[in-house]
């Protein structure tokens, strides 16, 4: 664990500025979080009162809103909260295998097409989906994969989220070549040091990758709304969206109580995958 | 730097090798079975295809999934296409409309290119140095990490763009607020002037994905560094300058880089905040938000094709140029 | 170690997938049993509508044991560009909501059924009004029919018309009676409340307004109005917002229909489609008095509108299915004793009285301006053209350069009508 050497310097005299430091953060953070807060206190107030009532107080409180939103329209966020699960895990689990496996290539291994290639991979970050949603949907729907997970799943496991390879690329530029040397001359193949050295060592980025992969799955809503049309398979987004019509009466007070249970989830996912975002490199064997 | 102890001979027996004073790495290498020429023939041989090996999926899914539909996407653009009848094919018309006959377009340019080159910068900076000053050993990171980052995981929710509506309408929080120092504020989401400063702000508020990358970044800063610094005496802000900034330049490009193309492909705030409208008075119609207003509301998908490649171009010469400035201030250990 | 703990993670991941890749590919059969017919019927709507419609459809599927219906709804915003996407595809669903303004675009794109050749496969049109079938024949063919009729019509604040000590406009009242009733409002109630929304934006309203002058909106032919129509329904607003019985530009952007506005208190009055009135009582705790539009003689400007439309898609693989559920839900009382008329007033009298059996106070009075407007209102307009959804966009962000005074009324006029043209054209 590294621990930071701007520390030892005059921490006697440092006591006060800490305390004030520490106010700040928290200060700051209260006024990051006011806009979550007032969606909690919202998913316990009366949908008439949410945007006329402008406390943080829900006067009187209201638990209404999650009986009423957990069985949203007949199937119920039961169903959305697991089939959000099932679609999340499995573009996690399929962005860590694909984009660590490309990112290597690219940022250790050497062959000719390297640099054509990685403009490529660099040129689909910044395609806007927008447009190849209608393509990609005639090609799915050719597949026949359209109503099922497969056309929101399966591109994952094709490291179509060119975004982490990049990620994974600038990290493991970031790490030292003798690594790869020394386990060349020890006889490794591209795999073992793959598997054994960078992987480990990449750890933080792998981590990054699986909390945004996370989240960004689960609070996708375009991609699902297009591909599944059978409500059982919908995800948490779409049950959400459901609550919402800008031609008629909205249901505020149940979408509230939904969407704040959704951070449920993906809270918990970040908190736990945070401590591996620290965990760096063993420095100590690098030294002479 | 040294080495471990080692013979270059690939074929010498498996204990052999000195690397009982210092594992490089946790979990050390088992030694491999190598048995000859043979062996080593079919090793070179499986080093040459390794990197199309371990680029399968990724080619696989850019060719099929990506590449095959951008291409068609490019054919679209020369087309008038409606999705509920086949396209026809127009040459180059739509791309003269968008420069030359419609004043709609060259706003949502305008828009764009304010939110991004304001946004950005402002919401790397806040990443930044809220990465530093969390860095510090303080007690309870992970709980203030998770606080700055709780932002970021609804950011793009309907739920925050209903509140930010609210929040800086003419009778909500932000004004109740500033009444309290006896300034009268004004609808701020409702008026053209100052509609766009709101989602503005709602990218900066949402500062918490760079954050955490920044954050790991810092943590992969190797100690030694820091500590040969402190012995020589340097100061805090010359170790920021020295080490902190130069080891972190790879992930400010990085985050830079992806920050510019998320903002001028961002469609969500803007979308629900206005109500798909890019209202008041076109203030707030994002690019890609007019893309979606001509392709899906107005049926005229080969138009928002068009679009959707002039966007790209033009991302591709902004992210073209910051990688060649990046030589210039960038510093990479490898 | 770390790397134990990275080969357990893999193992894990690897099941993990294995059993995914099982229940991924597991998506709802087609044909479920041997002789079952599965229809998917989609539409768009509230929680409320999303229960009734749901109860039904299960009533429909009882009556007809052959027959499943798989449902697919959500709120109204996606929902075109997935029948799009949908489309393109070739996947549409087998029956669908459709909104007016996209009905020609799809029928002369071929997208939709002839509703004709249903009559011989179980849908009935006895006692539907040929003006509305004649509405919605499109290049001969008729490509669907209304789901639910409404009209134009306005609602007031009770509360705070008493509070001003303002009475509520009765019938035959004109926009000068309003004037002066919101500015009275306006000054009778507190600051920031305002008597009228400011309706400059909404072409809903304007297409009343033109009606009234014996023009039109939108023609075959393009627009139907002279510059002159336009500048002084603009003019009228602009004046509402001087003298302060109107809201102002930026609270009126703040919400995104006139009776967002109500809801939140902030104007006394505005424009609602009758079948809407239900939702906004429910979302307010005053009363909502409601009236026929403003200016309605000597000329009437509101009509029965099409609310929403039924059709079936083209590419159905079971017409003959497809036509039962669609008379079902159109001509059916006991459908109706479920609906209501959360869709608006059924378009077959036979079917009202059903709809009908049990409603609140306001439903009633919607229900009352909408037999008015059914007695002597104006003639329906053709479905839209293709391009109108653009032209009505322009309409609403010229109206707003006016607002915000950045642009002059006979510039923004002119300049509507230039750029209007081009995308009808």
């Amino acid at each position: 664990m590294t621990t930071n050497v701007t520390g030892i310097v005059g921490s006697k005299r440092g006591h006060g500025r800490k305390a004030l430091s520490h106010f700040l953060i928290i200060g700051f953070g209260m006024l990051m979080l006011y806009p979550v807060l007032w969606m909690i206190s919202s998913s316990f107030k009366d949908t008439a009162q949410i945007f006329s009532e402008v406390s943080l107080l829900p006067s009187p409180v209201v638990t209404d809103n999650y009986e009423r939103g957990w069985e949203g329209a007949g199937i119920g966020f039961s169903t959305y909260f697991l089939n959000s699960t099932i679609v999340a895990a499995l573009a996690v689990i399929g962005n860590m295998v694909a984009c660590s496996l490309a990112a290597y290539a690219f940022a250790r291994l050497d062959f000719r097409l390297r640099r054509v290639l990685f403009g490529a991979m660099l040129a689909t970050i910044m395609l806007p989906y927008h447009v190849v949603i209608v393509p990609q949907y005639i090609l799915f729907a050719q597949l026949d994969w359209v109503n099922t997970f497969l056309p929101l799943v399966a591109p994952k496991f094709l490291a179509v989220d060119s975004f982490f390879i990049f990620l994974m690329v600038q990290f493991m530029r970031g790490l030292p070549a003798e690594l790869d040397q020394a386990a060349r001359v020890d006889g490794a193949g591209p795999w073992q040091i793959y598997w054994r050295i960078i992987l480990p060592l990449t750890i933080p980025a792998l981590a990054t990758t699986a909390i945004f992969t996370f989240i960004w799955t689960w609070n996708d809503f375009f991609t699902p709304m297009i591909y599944l049309s059978d409500p059982r398979l919908y995800t948490v987004p779409l049950g959400l969206n459901s609550f919402l019509d800008s031609t008629g009466e909205s249901s505020w007070g149940p979408m509230f109580a939904m969407a704040v249970l959704s951070l449920g989830p993906l809270f918990g996912f970040f908190l736990a995958g945070q401590k591996y975002l620290t965990s760096g490199i063993a420095t100590t064997g690098l030294k002479g | 730097m040294s080495l471990p102890q080692t013979s270059i001979d690939v074929s010498a027996p498996a204990d052999a090798r000195g690397r009982s004073e210092s594992r490089p790495v946790r979990g050390a290498l088992k030694a491999p079975r190598t048995g000859g020429t043979r062996s080593l023939r079919r090793r070179m041989m499986l080093d040459r295809a390794a990197p199309y090996l371990f680029l399968a999926p990724w080619l696989i899914g850019f060719f099929v999934i990506t590449f095959g539909p951008m291409l068609v996407s490019l054919y679209l653009s020369f087309t008038d296409y409606s999705l509920l009848s086949p396209p026809e094919f127009i040459g180059f018309e739509n791309y003269e409309r968008m420069f030359t006959a419609d004043p709609k377009y060259l706003e949502s340019v305008r828009v764009t290119a304010i939110y991004v080159f304001v946004s950005v910068p402002l919401q790397l900076a806040f990443a930044l140095l809220v990465a530093l000053a969390l860095n510090r050993g303080i007690k309870g990171l992970a709980i203030y990490r998770s606080i700055y980052y709780i932002p970021s995981l609804i950011g793009g929710s309907v739920a925050i763009a209903i509140l930010w509506r609210q929040m800086f309408g003419q009778t909500g929080l932000i004004n109740q607020v500033l009444a309290l120092v006896g300034i009268e504020g004004q609808s701020w989401i409702g008026h053209p002037d100052t509609a766009l400063g709101t989602l503005i702000v709602l990218n900066v508020w949402t500062f918490g994905s760079p954050m955490v990358i920044f954050l790991a970044a810092l943590r992969q800063i190797p100690v030694y560094l820091y500590e040969a610094a402190a012995v020589d005496g340097v100061s805090a802000w010359g170790r920021l300058r020295h080490i902190t900034l130069p080891m972190l330049t790879p992930i400010v490009l990085f985050n830079m880089i992806l920050q510019l193309i998320g903002a001028m492909q961002a469609f969500t705030p803007a979308y629900v905040v206005s109500g798909g409208t890019g209202g008041p008075a076109n203030s707030t119609l994002f690019y890609t938000l007019y893309l979606y207003q001509r392709g899906f509301t107005g049926l005229e998908m080969g138009y928002a094709s068009a679009m959707a490649w002039a966007l790209l171009l033009v991302i591709a010469a902004i992210t073209g140029i910051n990688f060649w400035l990046s030589k210039y201030w960038v510093h990479y250990d490898d | 170690m770390v790397q134990n703990r990275i080969r357990r993670a893999a193992l894990a991941a690897a099941a993990a997938v294995a059993v995914g890749i099982a229940m991924v590919g597991c998506a709802p059969a087609d044909d479920g049993q041997q002789g079952e017919v599965e229809l998917r019927f989609s539409w768009w709507g509230t929680d409320s509508r999303h229960e009734l419609t749901n109860e039904a459809l299960d009533l429909f599927e009882e009556k007809n044991p052959g027959i499943t219906v798989v449902r697919d709804f959500g709120g109204f915003d996606g929902y075109i560009d997935k029948l799009l996407t949908q489309a393109a595809g070739n996947n549409s669903p087998d029956v669908f909501q459709l909104y007016e303004e996209v009905l020609r675009e799809f029928a002369s794109r071929g997208q939709l059924y002839d509703l004709n050749e249903a009559t011989n496969q179980g849908l009935s049109l006895d006692g539907w009004d040929q003006g509305l079938l004649d509405t919605s024949t499109i290049d001969g063919s008729l490509s669907a029919l209304q789901f639910g009729l409404t009209t134009q019509s306005f609602i007031f604040n009770t509360e705070l018309f008493d509070q001003a000590g303002v009475s509520i406009p009765a019938e035959g009242w004109s926009w000068d009676d309003l004037a002066t009733a919101a500015k009275a409002v306006s000054d009778g109630t507190d600051n920031g409340t305002y008597g009228v929304t400011d309706l400059s934006t909404g072409y809903q309203v304007f297409e009343v307004w033109a009606n009234q002058n014996g023009e039109s909106y939108l023609t075959d032919d393009g627009l139907g109005f002279s510059a002159e129509t336009l500048e002084d329904f603009w003019q009228y607003w602009a004046d509402m917002r001087a003298s302060g019985a109107a809201t102002p530009g930026s609270l009126t952007s703040e919400y995104p229909t006139p009776f967002d506005a109500i809801i939140a208190s902030k104007a006394a009055s505005g424009f609602i489609f009758a079948n809407q009135m239900a939702a906004v009582q429910s979302s307010i705790e005053a009363e909502i008095a409601a009236e026929r539009m403003p200016g309605e003689s000597p000329q009437a400007g509101s009509y029965l509108r099409t609310a929403m439309n039924i059709a079936i898609g083209s590419k159905t693989e079971h017409p003959e299915e497809a036509a039962k559920l669609v008379d079902f839900l159109l001509n059916d009382p006991e459908a109706y004793e479920i609906l209501g008329i959360d869709r608006g007033v059924p378009a077959n009298p036979a079917v009202v009285d059903a709809a009908t059996v049990d409603v609140d106070d306001v439903t009633a009075k919607g229900l009352t301006v909408i037999d008015g407007v059914r007695a002597d209102g104006a003639a329906p307009p053709v479905p839209p053209k293709p391009g109108a959804g653009n032209v009505n966009a322009l309409f609403a962000e010229l109206a707003q350069e006016v607002q915000f005074d950045r642009m002059s009324i006979e510039d923004a006029v002119a300049s509507f009508i230039e750029r209007a043209e081009q995308e009808l054209s």
